[in-house]
């Protein structure tokens, strides 16, 4: 017995195995031209508003790739109505737009909405002569739009599933590096807080020895727990106030501040630092806008600044300091000579936990909170920070920047005087 | 009197390589001096150290490197290793290597037993 092939089934066959727009296109394009033995097919898929004539297969072109509003068109209309339209004649049937149909070679069409209950495409058949669609035609088209209005909907499913997939790993992979961040944050704290602890405790132990300590070692244990215990208070305070800030519970309280001043006093600050790495501190000459904010506040946004800057510097490098006012804006930038920031590493500078060394040979202590904390107060203030490094090498600038504080109006002044010569006299 | 026993402090904190020295030299030890495992490495290789405390994070190159290098080399692996760092997590994996791992803070009176135990070994 010979095998007959049918064009229908081999059609719905290859549809239901289609996994992309693309491909239900190609298929029923081919198919429905052969079914219909139409001079020409194209397949029409909605798009909110507008139909998209999205494939075709024809003696000649038709309106492959063109969008048209769906009130203008018969594949639109067919949509909107859920019904298909069977026309013998196009020029005698005003919902065919002429102008459109006068360049091709279209006389009749067949137009099949694909999806009948809420129209999703529309497959269209062409004829050259004036044919009106026999009802068989109309059943294969019929058979066909059914297959193809499920094999979009696999399409759709399969797009869903992969970017409901898609977003699963996202959400898994960052949670992970979250959960690896926080690991490797507890480890660094817990050395941090570990080192300093064992210099006092060996330090003590030394002091309790029997014999007695000369004046100048005693001089020196003193200095050494001071510093170490200094450190460690550093990290408590910066472990609060990040954890603070992360809770929003971090607050200033807001005065009149001079930003030349606060700057005199943070450089004067930072010479010990600079003193013992050789590193040349300096204010450059600037302005001395007055801003709103919390003295305190900002003396420790710019300690964890200079302090940063001379971290990461080599010895005997320079850290520069200048504020300067640009219309309504303050702008205090600290900058350095040392190697700089890696590019990719300059969008994570202010994050939690960061540190652009990682692993057991990192030459710098720290928990990377300092500027992460900067970064907070910096919003408290209504201001912003930002990085910049131009290359390796080439140092690094760090920019705050602020509201100038309105300086008080000259009327109100005026007003204020001459209300007071008004009050009576006691 | 026999010459003092000579032990190698590799460690990058200034100021807790200060006191374990001063502490070591209290003992009685001669006390060398590293600051990264890339120069405790050669202070082994040309002062043949008694022993070893190694600290695990240092820059240039970290004491577990450093002690996989002691291992490695004929003259140096019989140097026994006490492994003293504030992260004993991170050589949880290459316990063998060493001769002891302690963990900061350490007392000084457990270095100088655990010191007296391995070179005993």
């Amino acid at each position: 017995m010979e095998l007959v092939r049918d064009p229908l089934l081999d059609a719905v066959t290859a549809l239901a195995s289609a996994r992309d727009e693309i491909t239900v296109c190609a298929i029923v394009r081919r198919a429905a031209r052969e079914l219909t033995a139409a001079d020409g097919v194209t397949f029409v898929l909605r798009q909110g508003s507008h139909c998209y004539y999205a494939d075709e297969d024809a003696i000649a072109p038709l309106w492959k790739g063109r969008r048209f509003p769906l009130e203008s068109c018969i594949s639109g209309w067919t949509m909107l109505n859920k019904r298909y339209a069977a026309i013998p004649d196009i020029y005698a049937d005003e919902r065919i737009p002429h102008d459109a149909y006068r360049p091709t070679f279209v006389k009749s069409l067949l137009m099949m909405p694909v999806r009948r209950e809420d129209p999703i495409a529309a497959i269209g058949a062409y004829w050259a002569r004036n044919h009106l669609a026999t009802p068989v035609e109309i059943g294969v088209l019929q058979s066909l739009a059914d297959a193809a209005s499920l094999a979009l909907n696999n399409v759709q499913l399969n797009t869903d599933l992969k970017a409901a997939l898609r977003q699963e790993r996202d959400a898994r992979e960052s949670a992970e590096s979250s959960n690896k961040l926080k690991d490797e944050f507890l480890a660094l704290l817990s050395h941090e807080l570990r080192t300093p602890l064992h210099v006092i405790n060996n330090w003590l132990w030394q002091l309790r020895q029997g014999t007695k300590t000369p004046p100048d070692v005693l001089r020196k244990a003193l200095a050494v727990i001071e510093r170490n215990t200094a450190l460690q208070a550093r990290l408590v305070d910066d472990l609060l106030d990040v954890s603070r800030a992360a809770a929003g519970k971090l607050s200033i309280d807001s005065k009149l501040v001079d930003l030349g001043a606060l700057c005199v006093t943070a450089v004067d600050n930072g010479q010990a630092a600079a003193r013992d790495k050789s590193i040349a501190l300096d204010l450059l000459p600037g302005d001395s806008p007055r801003i709103w904010g919390d003295p305190d506040r900002l003396h420790q946004v710019l300690w964890n600044v200079i302090s940063n800057a001379i971290k990461f510097s080599d010895r005997g490098g320079r850290v520069d300091v200048h504020v300067a006012r640009n219309g309504p804006r303050a702008i205090i930038s600290v900058k350095d000579n040392g190697p700089g920031v890696a590019p990719d590493f300059l969008p994570h500078m202010f994050d939690r936990f960061r540190q652009a060394e990682g692993g057991m040979t990192r030459k710098q202590g720290g928990l990377g909170l300092g500027l992460t904390i900067v970064r907070e107060l910096m919003a408290l203030h209504g201001g912003t920070v930002s990085a910049d490094s131009p290359g390796p090498n080439q140092g690094t600038t760090i920019r705050l920047e602020f509201a100038v504080a309105e300086p008080p109006k000259p009327g109100s002044e005026v007003l204020g005087e001459a209300l007071r010569k008004l009050s009576p006299v006691h | 009197m026999a010459n003092p026993t000579k032990v190698l402090i590799a460690e990058d904190y200034d100021d807790a390589r200060d006191i374990m020295t001063m502490i070591l030299q209290s003992a009685g030890f001669e006390v060398l001096e590293a600051r990264d495992g890339l120069e405790a490495l050669d202070a082994a290789r040309t002062k043949k150290p008694a022993v070893i405390v190694m600290d695990m994070f240092m820059p240039n190159m970290d004491g577990l490197t450093a002690t996989r290098a002691l291992r490695d080399e004929p003259e140096l692996r019989r140097i026994p290793v006490i492994a003293q760092t504030a992260q004993p997590a991170v050589i949880s994996g290459s316990r063998e290597l060493f001769d002891a791992v302690l963990a900061k803070p350490c007392s000084p009176d457990l270095l100088l037993r655990t010191i007296s135990e391995v070179l005993v070994r």
